[in-house]
This record gives C-alpha cells, sequence and structure tokens, in this order.
C-alpha cells in the first residue's frame, strides 16, 4: 500500500554536525558538487519503481525515472514522456505517442518498447504495485503493444478513468529495457527523469547523490546536482536552522516551528488522512464491536491538537476534496462495552521529531480509557516491514495518495488486496468496488464509493486522526518550489533554482 | 528688439500645435476610457456569464467533493482565460487556481471594492462570484469566484490610447502639411500683391493679370488707383509749383526794373532842372542814355527769361541734372579745363525742370570755364531741407557792386554779352525753382556760384 507515506524520527545520538562535516568528503567521493541538498526522513528503501511503496522511494523515483504522464501542482494531468495521448470510444483502448527528444540517461531514446517492458514489469509477480495495474487486459491478443517506436497502446479489460491518473503516478516509470536484466540495475539505475543517479554512500552519512540530466527533454534542470541526505526529524531541522539543507519538504511541520524563522513557509494542503490502522487479523482486533470501542476511546483530537494543531480534524477516512469526504459509519452502531483485556501493540515511527512525546499521550490515553496499550516506536524501515507481513496490531501511519482518486484509498480493503493492511473481508465492499472500477458515470461511481466509504467506516479498521496540512520549509535561497497537492513526492525539482549569489552556500540567512 | 517674424504657414502651424496635440490627446483619452469601459465591462460580463454556465456542473464536484476535478475545470479554464478562480465552501477555500497555499484555509474576501452589475472592482482585478447550486440539489454553502486582472485592461487601454494619440497626431501632422500646401497656394496671390505693391514702390509697375481673391483684386486696384491719382496729384503739383515760382519770379524781374528806371528819372530832372549846375547835366546828359540803355537791356533780358519759365516742377534726383549738365559742356569743343566733380552717393531729391535747371548750371559752368585759368569745380551738397550746387573757377572772380547789375541783366559782357546773359538767365531760372543764386569770392581767388534749392 504506497499510501503509507511519511513517517518519522530515530533518536540518533550520533551528532548532527559531525555528519555534515563529513559530507564534503562524501560528496567528493561520490565525484560530484552539491548545489542542492534535500533532508529525506529515510533513503529509498528500493529505487525499483514496481516494490515503492513508501514516500522516501518514490520521492527518489520521481526524481530519477519519468513516466507517459505528470501532474501538475493542481492535479492536472500533463503529458510527460507521451507527446499526447488519446482513448478509444469504448474507452477501454489507450494510445500514446512518445516525444522524439525523450531521452534516458545513457543518452539512449525512449522507445514504446521500453513502455511495454515496464509495463508488463510492473504487472510481474515480483511487483507490489500490480493492483493498479490490473486493470490492463493482458490476455487480449495487444494488452500492451508498441505499434511503432514511438507509439504503445494499452487495452484495459474495462473502462477505468482513473488509469490515467495511475499512469501519471510515481510507479508509472518508464525504464530502459535493454538494462533491465542487468541484476545491479538498481544499484545505479537509469531513467529518463529530470535527475540521473551519481550515487549512494552510507558513511559517514546516508545519502543519494544526483545530477541533473542535461538532456532532459523538458530542458536541463536548474540544479547542477541534487543531494537526499537521511536525516532524523529533529536534526534535520537543526540542519536546517544552520543552513545546512535547502528544503524539509518531507515532513509534516507545523507553521509554529522554529525553523520558519529561518526560512519560508511554504503551505499547502495534501491529500493524506494520518490514520492509526487497525489489524482485524490480530486479537482483540478480530471483534468489529472492540475496533469500534477503540475507535471511539482514541482521543484523536487531542493528539491532533498536541501534535499538528495546523492539520484539519478528520471526519473520515477519505481526506477533504475527494469524493467520500465526510462520510462516516452509521449511527448507533453496536460496540463492546468495555476495553479488551488483551495487550494492544501500537507502533509509531521513531524518525518523528517527537515520537517519544506521541508514545506517551497515546499510552497514557488508552490506558486511562483502560486498555493494556502499549505503544512503542520503532525504525521506519522495521514498521514498514511488520506492515507488509501484516504482523502489526496497530500502526501510526500516513495514508497518502499515488492518484487523486478515493479508488486509491479504498481498494487497500479489498478482500484480494495482498497490500490489504486490515484484513478485512466484507463481500459487499469488494462488489461495490469492482462495480466502481468499471462505472464509466461519475456521479454514479461516487455513489458507489460513498457506499464503500461507508461500509469501510463501520467496520471501524482505521482511528483517523487528521489530515494534514503541509507547512514545507524551504530556505531563502530556493526559487520555484511549488507545493503539489497530492504529496510532495510530486514536487516538481527540475523547476527549482537558487537565486543568484546562493550557489555554494546553502541557506541566505 | 523686434519680434521673431516668421511666415504665415509657419504662423498658421504653431498656433495650431496646442490645439493639435489638445485634439490627440482628447481622442486617445477617449478611445482609451471608451475601450476601457468596454474591456472591463464585457470582462466582468463574460466572467458572470461563464460563472454562470459551470455553477451548476461545479455544484456537482462540490457534492462529490471531488477537488481534483474542480481543480482541473478551473486550471483549463484559469489558463485559457488569465482568470483566476476560488471556489468557497463554507467560507473555506476548497479549490484555488491562485495558490495551492489558499486551499483549505479561511477565505479572505476581497477588501475595498466598488461594486457595479453584479461585480466587484478592487484596485487591480474584477471580481465576479456566483453562488452555486444545481436545480433540486442540496444547499452547499459554496460559492466561485472569478478574479480578473485589470492590468492586462488597462494595459491595452493604454497601449490603444498611446496608438490612438499618435495616429490622431500623425493625421493632424499630414493635415499640417496638406493645409501647410494649401496656405502657400493661398498665399500665391497675396505675394502677387506684394510684388505689385514693391513694383509702385520702385514705380515700375504696370497692372498685370487680375489677382483671383476678389478681395485682393481690389486691394491692388485701389492701390494702383491710388498711385495714378499720386501721381497726378504730383503733376498738379509741380504745376502749380511752377506757375506760384513763374509770377514770383516775374515780380522780382518787374522789381529789379525798379532801381534803375528810379535811376533814370532822378538823371532825367537833374539834366532837365535849371537849377543844376552845368556840369551835373552834363553828367547827367551822359547817364541818361547809359541808363537807358542798362534797361533796355534788362527789359530784353527779362524777355528772354520769361520765355524760359517751367510749365512744371517735378521731383528728380539732382545728380542727374548735374551729370547732364557736365556732359553737355564737356562735350564742347576746346574743353582744357581741369573740372572736377563731387556729387553725394545719395540721390538729392529736388522739384525742377531739368531742362532749365541744366540751362542755368550750364551757363554757370561755361562762365566759370571761361573765366578760370585752370580749375574749374561743380559738387552738390545736401544738406537738411537745401541743396547746394556749387559752380567755382580759380578766375579773378568779379566785383560784387556788379554782381546785381549782371544777375539782372543789365550788365554787359565783354564777351559778347555772353555772362550777363548767362547770370541773368540762370539767376532767373533759380528764382523760378524757388531758389537764389548766390555769389562769393572763393579761396583760389575765383567766382563761386551756389545755387541754393529746397530738396526732399
Amino acid at each position: 500500500m504506497r499510501g503509507i507515506a511519511r513517517t518519522i524520527s530515530e533518536k540518533r545520538r550520533l551528532g548532527l554536525f559531525a555528519l555534515l562535516c563529513a559530507a564534503s568528503f562524501s560528496q567528493a567521493a561520490l565525484g560530484v558538487g552539491i548545489s542542492y541538498t534535500k533532508a529525506v526522513y529515510s533513503l529509498p528503501l528500493t529505487l525499483d519503481p514496481i516494490k515503492m511503496n513508501d514516500t522516501s522511494s518514490l520521492v527518489a523515483g520521481n526524481l530519477i525515472y519519468d513516466g507517459l504522464l505528470r501532474f501538475s501542482p493542481s492535479l492536472k494531468l500533463e503529458s510527460a514522456l507521451a507527446e499526447s495521448w488519446s482513448t478509444s470510444a469504448d474507452g477501454k483502448t489507450l494510445t500514446f505517442v512518445l516525444r522524439s527528444n525523450a531521452r534516458f540517461h545513457n543518452g539512449e531514446p525512449v522507445t514504446a518498447e521500453d513502455v511495454a517492458a515496464s509495463l508488463l514489469r510492473a504487472l510481474s509477480p515480483q511487483s507490489e504495485v500490480g493492483k493498479y495495474y490490473d486493470c490492463i487486459d493482458l490476455q487480449a491478443e495487444n494488452g500492451i503493444s508498441a505499434k511503432d517506436k514511438r507509439t504503445i497502446e494499452i487495452r484495459l479489460k474495462q473502462p477505468f478513468p482513473p488509469f490515467l491518473s495511475v499512469l501519471a503516478g510515481a510507479t508509472a516509470k518508464v525504464l530502459p529495457r535493454k538494462l533491465l536484466s542487468n541484476p545491479g540495475f538498481f544499484d545505479h539505475p537509469v531513467g529518463s527523469g529530470p535527475f540521473q543517479f551519481v550515487g549512494r554512500s552510507s558513511s559517514p552519512r546516508k545519502e543519494i547523490v544526483l545530477k541533473g540530466f542535461k538532456e532532459y527533454y523538458r530542458g536541463a534542470p536548474m540544479l547542477e546536482s541534487l543531494a537526499l541526505l537521511e536525516l532524523p526529524e529533529a536534526d534535520a531541522v537543526k540542519a536546517a536552522e544552520a543552513g545546512k539543507v535547502h528544503d524539509l519538504a518531507n515532513w509534516p511541520l507545523t507553521a509554529k516551528n522554529e525553523v520558519f524563522q529561518h526560512g519560508r513557509n511554504v503551505s499547502s494542503p495534501v491529500a493524506a488522512t494520518w490514520i492509526i490502522g487497525l489489524n482485524a487479523r490480530k486479537a482483540p482486533f478480530l471483534d468489529l464491536k472492540v475496533r469500534r470501542l477503540f475507535q471511539r476511546d482514541l482521543d484523536s483530537e487531542g493528539f491532533r491538537k498536541t501534535f499538528y494543531p495546523d492539520a484539519a480534524p478528520a471526519r473520515g477516512y477519505v481526506p477533504p476534496g475527494l469524493p467520500g469526504f465526510g462520510v462516516g459509519p452509521e449511527k448507533g452502531l453496536k460496540m463492546a462495552r468495555k476495553p479488551s483485556k488483551e495487550k494492544i501493540r501500537l507502533v509509531i515511527p521513531q524518525e518523528l521529531a517527537r515520537a517519544e512525546e506521541m508514545r506517551k499521550f497515546l499510552e497514557k490515553n488508552l490506558r486511562a480509557k483502560g486498555w493494556n496499550a502499549q505503544v512503542d516506536t520503532v525504525a521506519w524501515a522495521d514498521l514498514m516491514a511488520g506492515y507488509d507481513k501484516k504482523t502489526l496490531q496497530a500502526f501510526l501511519v500516513s495514508m497518502n495518495m499515488d492518484y487523486p482518486d478515493a479508488e486509491f484509498l479504498l481498494r487497500n480493503f479489498e478482500s484480494s488486496n495482498p497490500d490489504n493492511f486490515s484484513g478485512l473481508h466484507n463481500a459487499e465492499l469488494d462488489r461495490l468496488l469492482r462495480r466502481a472500477r468499471t462505472t464509466q458515470d461519475r456521479r454514479k461511481r461516487e455513489t458507489l464509493y460513498k457506499r464503500s466509504i461507508g461500509i469501510i467506516a463501520g467496520e471501524a479498521v482505521t482511528v483517523n486522526l487528521f489530515y494534514p496540512r503541509a507547512n514545507y520549509w524551504t530556505s531563502n535561497c530556493v526559487e520555484g518550489f511549488e507545493p503539489n497537492i497530492l504529496s510532495d513526492v510530486y514536487i516538481d525539482y527540475s523547476r527549482i533554482s537558487l537565486k543568484a549569489g546562493c550557489e555554494g552556500k546553502v541557506v541566505q540567512r | 528688439m523686434s519680434a521673431r517674424q516668421i511666415s504665415f504657414a509657419r504662423h498658421i502651424h504653431e498656433r495650431l500645435i496646442p490645439f493639435r496635440l489638445g485634439l490627440s490627446l482628447a481622442i486617445s483619452l477617449f478611445l482609451a476610457t471608451l475601450f476601457a469601459g468596454f474591456s472591463i465591462s464585457s470582462r466582468a460580463t463574460s466572467d458572470q456569464q461563464l460563472l454562470e454556465a459551470i455553477a451548476p456542473y461545479l455544484s456537482t464536484l462540490v457534492e462529490s467533493q471531488d477537488r481534483p476535478e474542480i481543480l482541473r475545470v478551473l486550471q483549463s479554464i484559469s489558463e485559457s482565460r488569465g482568470t483566476q478562480f476560488v471556489l468557497v465552501q463554507d467560507k473555506m477555500a476548497l479549490a484555488s487556481t491562485r495558490s495551492v497555499s489558499e486551499m483549505d484555509r479561511p477565505f479572505v474576501d476581497v477588501g475595498a471594492h466598488i461594486l457595479f452589475l453584479g461585480s466587484r472592482y478592487t484596485g487591480h482585478e474584477i471580481v465576479s462570484f456566483r453562488t452555486i447550486a444545481r436545480q433540486g440539489g442540496p444547499a452547499l454553502s459554496a460559492t466561485i469566484y472569478g478574479l480578473s486582472p485589470l492590468a492586462p485592461v488597462l494595459l491595452n487601454s493604454l497601449i490603444i490610447s498611446a496608438i490612438a494619440f499618435f495616429a490622431a497626431l500623425a493625421i493632424s501632422l499630414l493635415s499640417a502639411v496638406k493645409m501647410k500646401a494649401a496656405v502657400n497656394s493661398a498665399l500665391a496671390p497675396l505675394d502677387q500683391l506684394r510684388e505689385e505693391i514693391q513694383a509702385i514702390g520702385n514705380d515700375t509697375s504696370s497692372l498685370s493679370s487680375s489677382i483671383p481673391i476678389r478681395e485682393l483684386e481690389e486691394i491692388r486696384r485701389t492701390i494702383f488707383q491710388s498711385k495714378v491719382d499720386l501721381a497726378n496729384a504730383r503733376e498738379r503739383l509741380a504745376e502749380e509749383r511752377a506757375k506760384k515760382l513763374n509770377a514770383a519770379s516775374f515780380k522780382s524781374l518787374i522789381h529789379d526794373l525798379h532801381n534803375p528806371v528810379a535811376a533814370l528819372r532822378q538823371w532825367l530832372r537833374l539834366w532837365t532842372d535849371p537849377a543844376a549846375s552845368p556840369s551835373v547835366r552834363e553828367e547827367a546828359a551822359g547817364m541818361v542814355p547809359q541808363i537807358a540803355d542798362e534797361i533796355l537791356r534788362q527789359v530784353g533780358a527779362a524777355k528772354r527769361n520769361l520765355e524760359s519759365e517751367p510749365e512744371a516742377l517735378r521731383e528728380f534726383d539732382l545728380r542727374e541734372c548735374l551729370r547732364a549738365s557736365l556732359s553737355r559742356v564737356q562735350s564742347a569743343a576746346g574743353l582744357d579745363r581741369n573740372l572736377s566733380i563731387e556729387f553725394p552717393d545719395r540721390p538729392v531729391v529736388v522739384a525742377h525742370d531739368p531742362d532749365l535747371l541744366q540751362r542755368a548750371v550750364v551757363n554757370l559752368l561755361e562762365n566759370g570755364i571761361e573765366a578760370s585759368r585752370s580749375k574749374v569745380s561743380l559738387s552738390l551738397e545736401h544738406s537738411g531741407n537745401t541743396a547746394f550746387v556749387r559752380v567755382a573757377d580759380d578766375g579773378v572772380g568779379m566785383s560784387e557792386s556788379d554782381l546785381p547789375i549782371f544777375l539782372q541783366g543789365r550788365g554787359k559782357s565783354k564777351r559778347a554779352d555772353r555772362e550777363a546773359l548767362g547770370l541773368s538767365s540762370a539767376n532767373h531760372i533759380v528764382r523760378t525753382h524757388g531758389g537764389k543764386l548766390i555769389y562769393r569770392k572763393n579761396s583760389m581767388g575765383g567766382a563761386t556760384f551756389e545755387i541754393r534749392l529746397e530738396a526732399r
């Protein structure tokens, strides 16, 4: 589930400045000077688009790779590698014509065969994002076919309007077919995005170094190079205050954070919901009534006000601005009379700056209500591993979206979805979602979505905490930073530049 | 300091400059205002109509909270129209094409504005708005705001204004060029009139082809007639003056006879007085015939002089008369004297009869030449209202007591009465011109005869 996005802190006692002082050594080792440093809560867990299920990976993927389409900051679909596209009258056949000047970082042109190979790969067994592409009719004779070097045709099983948004998403990336057989390809990936991979270091500091791709079809990026530097949130804030990084877009900061005294606040809503996911496979959450009581007892509004006062109170699973927003469970649903005595382990990412405070808050809150709760902070990678293996009882995550359609969030609860973190099995919900996918009428589809959301709300598999509002910190040196309401993953770094006089120094104080 | 003189065409051009600039400015301002008003009104109406048209569709999207689709729709329209949109629901910005940061924040309504024809006008934008509702749909508490910048409209107006200004100015300049040509064409008759007036002044004019402008032609004819009348008046004046002076000179001739006649009478009385001594009587017997002869000569001279009186005294340059006189004397055979001349450079205008005055000057010159040893001079001087013609020689001069006798024609010349007749004639002619003939001894020991005439 690609929705699980940004996460949070890690108590690193390793001195921040020791790390930063080692930066020049690291960059020299990679053979490139850094003109822009973007702090990230984690380096990518993978650089393979079909295995990306976390924001850190998606951020890097969007810089290195490019897809057929892209999202504008306001979610308009724009051409990317595809120069133009068309949809057949029956809505089942999509035809894309590639740009003639699209090149991979190795200089090879991007061809329709590369697109076909990449899409087929997304549908392969090793893909973790196959569910977004399963509408492609591979049984058809020409499910995905390259008509010529620049024309690719995709045949769908049924009309699926959000599929264009899927193709603009962060996993629908086009890779060079000829190089994919190379087993070490993703250690040094080649894409067609605005930045090309230079290298990755893990010591003395964890970073990925990229350099601007001068032959990028939209024009060479204005940044010569860009580093993704892994830092815990608290250290990242200190680094920002010290003028060592250019943006903290990877963290949902509050507007009152003191770091904004040292730079700009680019504020934007984001299509995300912070939740505490409940695993219905694990006791005591096997019991719907227990889940409902847990949902009621957890002080989500107190949590929001304490830690993210800028965020909007949650009114359901779907964030504002999407069909299904505000839909809650039916009233009068039955719930357990008292909390379960069974131990509940709730995990939160330790990379969050106030992870320890959160842990205490939640533990105190739940115990005060009579729950036998234990709240732990864990490393992001460990949390993700538990999420993937469905071993966690409860976990705090942000549900981000890859494409702006409620379908993205709802399919997480489909019985057949291997990424179904809740373990929910609801035949009616599955039926509604199947119907929604094949319904071209917008209004009818929205009605189906709302009914689906009603069911999910009634199943109480999420405690909806809040809808975050991003306060992106950027250095005063940074120009052209434009937020994207879908996610910070889609911020267009190819248009970002540094003010005159800021080259060579990080922050204009 | 004299005022700057300019041509008539230039004068008109300069006088019209303020009007030309003012008119151009007025036209440009008028057009700019008209264009701005029309543009703003059109834009506001167009925005209102657009909001009216998309409101039902937006209501559907707002009902379903489909912000991505709302943004796509509004962004597309915004990109094509340059209008920004903010969709507000429950006082919160649900969608905004202006700024992503604005969304999910309380909508800050426009500040100071003017409400006109259903739109609001701030200092920099036209704000149109419409409540979003769908017939039969739920109440949404949503409003769509369309914000069109005023700057492009005003910039276009400014451009239109500038174009109109320069176009009007160009047209005005073109008309000025045409007008100048027309004025120059219109001034041709005036030039003709001016040339004719100049010709009248130079006394070289004659009535040429008529001037095509009636008023100017009348002026020309009036001036020409005035010239003729003036010439006639002058002629009459010259004749009257001549008559008057002739009469006066005749009186002088009569008066000149008084003394010799009185002397004759006295000598006759002595001659016939028994009481007179014989010697007196004898002297008287000698004087009576002598005086009688003088009187006879004087009467003869007067008779001849009266035959040469001017009919009219017209104003001419006296230098011409003197040059003609000199020419006549110089053409005489046997002239071996040193004859010097001194004339002023400018004309000396004197009312005279050139033939008669020439005769007088010739007489004086011939007398001077005869009396001179080697030098004779002729000079002309103009001082005040008097012209002085002087004929001088280096001869022995003459007795001043004899002068009246010779001037009055009673004298007897040693050279066949020439001198006597010449001086008497010259004296009479000068008298008929209202002048005086004066004699004096000069520094060379000879005679200087000076003719004094009234000059203009």
